[in-house]
């Protein structure tokens, strides 16, 4: 079977190179698209049909012409005929991209054509005439908020769920939530995330009550991640007496530098940029708790690597994160949004008793090991593409 | 006298204060020049030059380019007055080209005054007003102090040194400027504040209704249904998030409520989520039209105004109009508005950040009889019509740019 991957951006997110490496490490030949800024390095069979950026503009990247032009090439001329059709009222730029992926997928046979990002389905659902199954991905934004604001979108979605073939999920509430743009439930796979256990070497942490709490968020400087609800509550907690010291890695936007200042959090707030992952480790198991204030997520990877390296949790409600956290048992859940809830459940964890405290850490790499395994993702999705 | 004016618009001007800014120096034989980054659609107040924008096509781009050479070559002396001025400030080369290409169509006026509207426009053109022999003026707001980044770049002695006027749009930050550490060693005193102030004008023009009248009988609080309203650029610095936490709060109490929130901006993904979230989709309105006229239009149906900024916005006038069309103020206590109303009298401050305690304002006023509403009604009204007057705001310009009238 060959399976076309279709990415924004090579490389792309954590759950989709996992995806690539693991499908391709496997023996699955894979067709990879996506705009590239560096030559991506992967082992397995892999065309790489990817397209160097230059600039900020599509117009000047000659390397978008040159693959256009040899794909072109490969097509027949039904196969032009038929995408020509398809891209009446499309721009020239966008043209040129539908040629330099359609090639490929003809020359060698595709099978399936996996759309990572949903809002792209619409612009590949003609390959369904080249005889070549689509699958899109449902995950976090593309789903959960991008259509409310963009109606277009959500008629979009509404246009093309129906007809699709089948859809992967990365949580259950993501696939209630496809529902709503006329996916079909019986076409919804879910399939979670997973992670190379080898990679993730367990060491719990957790230090006696009454020490400075040591804190720690990862992910980009972006509304969704709750950081302005987060500082919000340590200035409470910092005004209550509370001792605590909150690293967030990811880097800084102005509304968060501000709110920091503002907030007169400076001593008790850092915030690092963009770190290797070994060292974002090192960083997570140094730490007595992992604080995802996000107010929307699919499942978030960081809380399931901590949970993996032996740190203990604390999430939001939001989204899928749900499935894999259980209050109380292998971490903690705050309500969405809810800064009262936050804040207490902090005043629960400072409260904890290291072996309380480890018995949940044990639980949260029991939970890792039977449900966020890479094996297990990478069978599901063989299984997945099987049944299409 | 000729004043150049440098602004940055999304899709028109609809900025009061530069408007009127306009007007006054028209009605006083000023020449204005308006230097844009976009041709704004039905506007002719005063003549405006702008550059293609980088989103207009090639062709376009490139025949810019072209005659952006031809101006400086028929200007030379002037490009080679900005281009050894950027030299000595240590720009390079490439930048300097890219400098003078992106400037030609304004360095071929003269001006006597060419004013920055906004601070983040210097960038680039420091010795731009030096190159066209005219005095350099800048607007200093909140943000440009307050954040940090902005601050780094307006706070350095090699920019101030070159600025001939500051404007301040409140007494407030004025003082916030002159007080700032980094300014202790320098000596400046070449401020100004002009505030904002109110154009009845653009009243008599809202669409659909006697308004005069309608303002007239407008009722002390809507019978069917209350009104809130917020109008800002839709981003954090308006602090709309806790606005929606804090009418979450007020929906377990009362249903029979309406915010609309008047702006543009790009946290409107943000907020609509927030809004869908807090379970508010039936309670809360997002109005897209931002021209004065619909804003007024909106007002006039408005029975509580909340501006729940997280920093200073002092150069809005939104709360103006808001006090004089009868809507009573809630805002934060972040700096800038204290200049129109007076906690308890002619509105209510609330600590910003506090959604709870925004909640509680809105219950208090919920409650409040007829008589006691009346009263802050009056109360409000009469405060921006002395301190806000536009013959204040005039009586400043003329000092400002040495009018003589």
């Amino acid at each position: 079977m060959i399976i076309c991957i279709y990415s924004g951006t090579v490389p792309s997110t954590t759950f989709i190179e996992r995806l690539i490496n693991g499908l391709s490490n496997s023996g699955h030949k894979i067709i990879l698209v996506g705009k590239s800024y560096k030559e991506p390095k992967y082992s397995g069979f892999i065309y790489n049909q990817t397209y160097r950026a230059f600039s900020n503009s599509d117009k000047y990247n000659f390397y978008l012409y040159y693959k256009a032009f040899w794909s072109w090439l490969w097509l027949t001329r039904d196969n032009k005929l038929l995408i020509n059709k398809h891209l009446k009222n499309r721009n020239f730029i966008n043209k040129l991209k539908v040629y330099a992926v359609a090639g490929p997928l003809v020359k060698y046979n595709c099978d399936i054509f996996h759309i990572q990002w949903a809002k792209d389905t619409e612009n590949w659902m003609f390959l369904k005439d080249l005889g070549i199954k689509i699958v899109v991905s449902l995950r976090g934004a593309q789903i959960n908020y991008s259509p409310l604001a963009d109606l277009k979108l959500a008629q979009i979605y509404r246009n093309n769920f129906p007809v699709v073939n089948s859809f992967h999920a990365v949580s259950m509430a993501i696939k209630n939530e496809s529902l709503k743009y006329g996916a079909d439930s019986n076409k919804i796979n879910v399939i979670y995330s997973g992670l190379n256990l080898l990679d993730f070497n367990f060491k719990p942490t957790f230090k006696a009550k009454h020490d400075i709490l040591r804190v720690i968020s990862v992910g980009r400087p972006h509304w969704k991640k709750g950081y302005s609800l987060a500082l919000d509550v340590f200035n409470t907690l910092k005004l209550n007496g509370v001792q605590f010291q909150y690293t967030i890695i990811g880097g800084l936007d102005e509304e968060i530098s501000f709110q920091i200042n503002d907030l007169n959090l400076n001593n008790e707030v850092r915030v690092l940029s963009k770190l290797k992952f070994d060292e974002v480790k090192l960083k997570i198991q140094d730490s007595d708790l992992l604080l995802l204030p996000s107010f929307e997520e699919g499942i978030a990877n960081v809380v399931l690597e901590a949970m993996a390296l032996g740190t203990l949790v604390l999430s939001s409600d939001c989204g899928g994160m749900i499935e894999v956290l259980d209050d109380g048992k292998n971490g903690f859940v705050f309500e969405n949004r809810n800064k009262l809830s936050l804040e207490n459940k902090i005043y629960e964890i400072l409260e904890l008793d290291i072996s309380k405290a480890l018995e949940l850490i044990n639980h949260a790499r029991e939970k890792i090991e039977i449900q966020h395994t890479q094996s297990k993702m990478i069978d599901g999705f063989v299984n997945f593409y099987s049944q299409i | 006298m000729r004043v150049g004016i440098l602004h940055s618009i999304e899709n028109n001007i609809n900025e009061e204060f530069l408007l009127n800014k306009i007007q006054f120096l028209l009605n006083n034989k000023v020449e204005v020049m308006l230097f844009l980054n976009k041709v704004p659609t039905n506007f002719n107040l005063c003549s405006v030059y702008s550059k293609y924008s980088k989103n207009s096509n090639l062709i376009l781009r490139n025949l810019s380019s072209i005659s952006s050479l031809f101006i400086l070559i028929i200007n030379i002396k002037k490009a080679f007055k900005l281009w050894v001025l950027n030299t000595r400030d240590g720009i390079s080369v490439k930048n300097n080209i890219l400098y003078l290409l992106d400037l030609a169509y304004i360095i071929r006026h003269n001006v006597d005054w060419l004013y920055f509207s906004d601070s983040t426009l210097i960038k680039g053109k420091e010795n731009l007003a030096k190159t066209m022999n005219a005095k350099m003026v800048v607007s200093i707001t909140a943000s440009d102090l307050l954040i940090e980044s902005r601050k780094v770049a307006i706070i350095n002695s090699r920019i101030l040194d070159k600025i001939d006027k500051f404007h301040f749009f409140s007494d407030s930050i004025e003082s916030i400027f002159l007080n700032s550490t980094e300014l202790k060693e320098i000596k400046i005193s070449n401020t100004s504040v002009i505030k904002n102030s109110l154009n009845l004008k653009f009243l008599s023009n809202v669409k659909g209704t006697d308004n005069l009248n309608f303002l007239v009988q407008k009722k002390i609080f809507n019978s069917d249904k209350l009104v809130l309203c917020s109008i800002g650029s839709l981003d954090w610095k308006y602090g709309f998030d806790y606005v929606l936490e804090s009418i979450a709060l007020l929906k377990a109490v009362t249903a029979n409520f309406e915010l609309k929130i008047i702006g543009q901006g790009a946290d409107y993904e943000r907020l609509i989520f927030t809004v869908h979230q807090l379970g508010l989709d039936s309670h809360v309105n997002f109005i897209n039209e931002i021209d004065i006229c619909s804003i007024d239009y909106q007002l006039l149906r408005t029975d509580i105004y909340i501006q729940y900024n997280n920093l200073v916005n002092d150069f809005d006038v939104n709360i103006i109009r808001a006090q004089y069309l009868r809507c009573i103020p809630i805002i934060s206590s972040a700096y800038g508005h204290a200049d129109s109303i007076l906690d308890g009298k002619s509105g209510f401050i609330v600590k910003k950040r506090s959604p709870n305690l925004l909640f509680q304002t809105i219950l208090k006023l919920i409650n409040l009889d007829d008589k006691s509403i009346l009263k802050i009604q009056e109360e409000t009204r009469n405060c921006v019509l002395t301190a806000f007057n536009l013959e204040i705001q005039k009586k400043n310009l003329v000092e400002f740019y040495s009018i003589s009238e």
